[in-house]
């Protein structure tokens, strides 16, 4: 089940000299729904989904998954955090090209175990399947870019995330791939009731939220619960 | 337990030729000191080993590490002033000395000394072993050492000079053959490529004393007319003391003496110059190499730093990222360490090989314990050099690295 989310007095800025760049005085997204960040390039799109994830550590406030609030911890529990708890896509994929499609799904078992569990092997071989990649064995350098951001969502998924941060996850696609990605991504949350942060810049995306939220210049345009 | 392998692994796979290039670098730089230390160590050995049977001797005033490299190591660098034949007959006589024997240098075959030599010589050279035959005894006959290529019952025509020179006619002594009676067996010395006969082989050719009449086995000294001369005399003192004092008599009076160790000792103290002077050029070499590489490594983390910021991302710690780059870079250094170890023993079996083919004589290349210590501080030096793109790596913030537009 997600994660639900509630933020309160967040703000955050590049460095500690810095004017806050980001503002938030308050937002709830509930477990297993959806959230669609938008807003003009420089907005504070990414760098809100930093701080959600626990990357970033805002200057002030609150970032309350479930409960806990990810700014109290320190980095190494924020890093378990993130590991346990999320899956994250991004929009250039950042999959490691020399490695296969397999491994670069299994690559965040190597985190704390030497080899993967044969749970998780099964469970990636699964996700390949489920996302369309056929060849698992195929070096991510040469998958087509479809198939790397599926690569990538399969690896998101891979421990059974509660929240699923997708930075742009579509952006990078041309229309024939964003459409199955982004049927792809949904299917994963609904399927596995995970909460889902999600930035992006194209409406037919932001429209198939459960809620948006506007940025401009670090500010809440506009938004809420739909 | 964390596992970076697979991804360093893979970032070695992507960068492999600038990998490799690096890699190549360390091991040729680091084989220098490798090959240096591992070939003096072999030259002095095997000098050693050859000086070893040689307690003394005496010849003619000149250069004493001359009379050494010509009458232990037979290089037939120049020709030996000679000295008359009574200096050998007084020391044969002399209560001080155990054996003697002189040598006499004129003729070759092919590119191998004849050295005349006395019936004590077998006495003075003990780690001369046969392997077929015997010592030659009768004028013309020769025993050969096992690298010139004979077989019993050969029979040879000498050429005149102590080596051949190239370009120069061989003046055969056609009219007197030897004939092979002895084999000797592989010393890993020069004699392994000489040919030994009685001196007055040598005196008959040249006219110093009559030629034995048909049949006759032996030539006695006494027969010997006064011109009788010799190249130097190899002696075995009785005992420590009278070494010294056979060596103190014998530097005087027209003759001159040396220990081959002595000389050896010597050499050797200029070689360990030329080791040192070697060594520490070799070092600074590394050292640059080191300081390039490791520049190298740091300037290469902006291509890394997405990845970096990926692992970050995706939840790996600090301590993960730290190891996978220090891991990455360490790796490199290992390996050229070890590449570096063979390069460098390939080097000094190359050296040896090729200087132990010009002095006949076999360069052993052998590891020992102080060689591990070496690699050691190597690998120590490279794996805390690894420790500084490790710790630039460390501290990439993960949103600036996964913002990065290329």
């Amino acid at each position: 089940m997600g994660l639900s989310l509630r933020v309160s007095h967040l703000q955050w800025a590049f460095d500690t000299r810095s004017e806050p760049f980001l503002v938030l005085d308050e937002l709830s997204v509930a477990p297993g729904s959806s959230l669609a960040i938008s807003g003009p390039s420089g907005s504070g799109k990414s760098s809100l989904v930093f701080v959600l994830s626990g990357m970033e550590r805002p200057r002030s406030g609150t970032v309350a998954w479930g409960g806990q609030d990810v700014t109290t911890l320190g980095e190494a529990a924020r890093d378990a955090w993130r590991r346990h708890h999320a899956g994250l896509l991004f929009q250039d994929f950042h999959l490691v090209p020399p490695l296969s499609a397999l491994e670069n799904v299994l690559l965040p078992t190597t985190f704390d175990r030497w080899r993967p569990r044969s749970e998780d092997v099964s469970r990636a071989y699964e996700l390949l399947d489920r996302v369309g990649i056929r060849k698992p064995h195929q070096r991510a350098g040469t998958l087509s870019r479809g198939e790397m951001q599926r690569t990538a969502l399969a690896r998101a998924l891979l421990f059974r995330p509660q929240v699923l941060f997708a930075d742009e996850p579509t952006a990078s696609l041309d229309e024939a791939s964003e459409s199955a990605v982004a049927d792809l991504v949904f299917e994963a949350v609904e399927h596995e009731s995970i909460t889902l942060i999600m930035t992006t810049h194209q409406a037919r995306l932001r429209d198939r939220a459960d809620a948006q939220l506007e940025l401009s210049h670090g500010r809440v345009v506009s938004g809420g619960l739909r | 337990m964390m596992n970076p392998f697979p991804l360093l692994m893979a970032d070695l796979r992507r960068s492999f030729f600038g990998s490799l290039g690096i890699l190549v670098l360390l091991a040729f730089a680091f084989s220098a000191t490798i090959a240096v230390s591992l070939f003096e160590r072999g030259f002095r050995n095997a000098g050693a080993e050859v000086a070893q049977d040689t307690d003394l001797v005496v010849g003619a005033p000149g250069n004493g590490t001359s009379l050494v490299l010509n009458s232990v190591f037979l290089l037939g660098t120049e020709v030996l002033p000679l000295m008359p034949m009574s200096v050998f007959d007084k020391l044969q006589g002399d209560p001080r000395v155990a054996a003697a024997s002189p040598l006499v240098f004129s003729d070759h075959y092919q590119d191998a000394p004849i050295v005349g030599v006395g019936p004590a010589f077998p006495r003075l050279k003990p780690s001369l072993h046969l392997a077929a035959g015997r010592w030659p005894q009768a004028p013309f006959e020769v025993t050969v050492g096992s690298g010139v290529g004979l077989v019993l019952g050969q029979r040879i025509v000498g050429a005149h000079g102590v080596t051949a020179r190239r370009g120069v006619p061989e003046e055969l002594h056609e009219a007197h053959p030897y004939v092979v009676v002895g084999v000797l067996a592989r010393s890993d010395t020069p004699w392994d490529r000489s040919l030994v006969t009685p001196y007055q082989s040598l005196w008959l050719l040249h006219g110093i004393a009559a030629a034995p009449a048909p049949g006759s086995p032996q030539i006695d000294a006494d027969e010997t007319d006064l011109r009788a001369q010799v190249s130097a005399v190899l002696v075995k003192p009785a005992n420590f003391a009278a070494a010294y004092a056979l060596k103190a008599d014998y530097a005087k009076n027209g003759t001159q003496s040396a220990f081959p160790g002595e000389v050896l000792a010597q050499l050797f103290g200029v070689l360990a110059d030329v080791r040192t002077a070697l060594t520490i050029l070799s070092t600074i070499f590394q050292a640059l190499v080191f300081a390039a590489v490791l520049i190298t490594l740091i300037a290469s983390l902006p291509q890394r730093t997405r990845w970096l910021g990926l692992l970050r991302g995706l939840g790996a710690s600090r301590g993960y990222v730290f190891l996978a780059l220090w891991l990455q870079s360490a790796l490199i250094f290992v390996v050229a360490g070890l590449a570096g170890l063979g390069l460098g023993w390939l080097g000094a079996q190359a050296l040896g090989t090729w200087l132990g083919g010009r002095l006949a004589m076999t360069i052993p290349i052998t590891w020992e314990p102080g060689d591990l210590a070496v690699v050691a501080v190597f690998w120590l030096l490279g794996l805390l050099g690894a420790l500084v793109p490790a710790a630039l790596g460390f501290r990439v913030s993960a949103r600036k690295a996964l913002l990065r537009s290329d």
